[in-house]
């Protein structure tokens, strides 16, 4: 019973940060702009021939996702901030993990949704092949582990004077386990490499999000609660 | 009533602070500050800017972490048993803890389903019609007045029938009208057993009933009575 009532909060929260994009376009709209420029620029700045263009991609599609998701970190608060609804949040008579995995899903979505359109565009501009179904075995640990630190860490920064500044400094450092990850599996499914070198990056982001899924929600409690 | 190891019978109180301490760094807010709220009361909170009260509110409301002391409602700790405590009470601040890009019944479905209401569609629409807001139910919060949004914010409150309701000077930025209305509601919640927290710095309440006055001074109760 306990476990249903926490599932449907979990949903409650979910959709109502859908219901707010719907509305507000605070999210979704300008991190696929910022991401799909990152692409553009890449585009430009690296020839790209058939024989290279298997190496550079993973690096710029996450490089992009993971560049755009900082740009979505702190637009993810904004609605919250806002006539203070946040507080409102945290006077619910429901835990504060329930609020900090509330947000990692949605953002974990709206970056599924945004990945999904930048896939096709690099497809097109580098000519490759990407297999959508070992992609999405990639992207949910990826986004998964981008949107648990990055939740946390943008919770920490979000009172600070220069959190433009503070986020990125936090953030990417941390990150680095799961942007490998995210890279060399994408690098394996593009070359046909062995189920096992797959295998053996997907565990890692799979270890990092488990941790993150215990640092994460314990951490988010202790700074709402300052 | 409480029966006791002697055999007597005492007053439960609905909200018991003992011995609150609050410091923001070297400045000390709340001051070993002890308060009871008995049932179906109205105590006002009365105090100069700085001297504590949204601070005091803010802590019963959960939103602020204290440094020690006991906050109880009802015998729940607010620091062993969170989630039964804050399903007890409601908070109505300076803010009205609403999302302005959504309608007003988005915003009361969204906080029924967090408190966990079964026919939560039907309570909406009875608190609201009890509060003046049946004809801007469809209406995005960013388009309300103000008078509106505080409306709005008093329905969120009373969706889930808390036993405690908490209001930082409500009083503030509401017309002859609203404040007439907040009365009545006070009036009605008193009836149901409901008790009343608020603070106010201006010699003026919006509740014209019994109340129990307290003046809070650097952190610390003072009885006016």
């Amino acid at each position: 019973m306990r476990i249903k009532k926490y599932f449907y909060h979990l949903f409650v929260m979910v959709r109502k940060d859908f219901l707010l994009e719907v509305r507000s376009k605070d999210v979704v709209l300008p991190v696929f702009i910022f991401s799909f420029l990152v692409v553009v620029t890449f585009n430009f700045a690296l020839e790209s021939t058939p024989n290279t263009a298997n190496l550079i991609v993973p690096g710029i599609l996450w490089v992009s996702v993971l560049f755009g998701a900082m740009v979505g970190f702190g637009r993810m608060f904004l609605s919250e901030s806002e006539q203070g609804a946040f507080q409102g949040l945290l006077t619910a008579p429901i835990g504060r993990d329930v609020i900090f995995f509330g947000k990692v899903i949605s953002n974990v979505l709206f970056l599924l949704l945004i990945e999904s359109i930048l896939l096709p565009i690099l497809v097109v501009l580098f000519n490759v092949t990407l297999s959508p179904l070992y992609m999405l075995y990639v992207s949910i640990p990826a986004l998964f582990g981008i949107s648990l630190s990055g939740m946390l860490f943008a919770s920490i920064s979000m009172n600070m004077r220069a959190k433009e500044v503070m986020l990125p400094i936090l953030f990417l450092p941390v990150v680095v386990p799961i942007i490998l990850g995210a890279v060399e599996s994408t690098y394996a499914v593009m070359n046909g490499d062995n189920l096992d070198q797959f295998l053996k990056w997907i565990t890692l982001m799979i270890v990092f999000d488990l941790i993150y899924s215990v640092l994460g929600p314990v951490s988010f409690t202790m700074i709402v609660e300052d | 009533m409480l029966l006791t190891s002697v055999g007597m019978y005492v007053v439960n109180s609905l909200l018991e602070v003992e011995n609150l301490e609050k410091s923001y760094g070297r400045n000390r807010v709340i001051n070993n500050l002890s308060l009871a709220v008995n049932s179906s009361e109205v105590v006002v909170i009365r105090g100069a800017n700085g001297s504590g009260k949204t601070t005091l509110l803010s802590i019963i409301s959960s939103l602020v972490a204290y440094d020690s002391g006991v906050v109880k409602i009802f015998g729940k700790d607010l620091r062993s048993d969170p989630h039964e405590y804050r399903s007890q009470l409601a908070f109505v601040a300076h803010q009205p803890f609403l999302y302005s890009q959504l309608t007003v019944r988005e915003n009361l479905e969204f906080y029924a389903q967090l408190n966990s209401l079964d026919d939560f569609r039907n309570t909406i629409l009875e608190k609201t019609s009890l509060i003046g807001l049946s004809d801007r139910l469809d209406t995005k919060v960013s388009t309300l007045s103000h008078g509106y949004v505080k409306r709005t914010a008093i329905a969120r409150a009373l969706l889930h029938g808390p036993q405690l309701l908490l209001f930082d000077e409500p009083e503030s930025g509401l017309d002859r009208e609203s404040l007439g209305l907040l009365e009545e509601i006070i009036d009605s919640e008193l009836k149901k057993g409901t008790s009343i927290l608020m603070t106010t710095h201006s010699q003026e309440i919006v509740y014209k009933g019994v109340i129990r006055n307290q003046r809070i001074s650097k952190g610390m109760l003072v009885d006016e009575n």
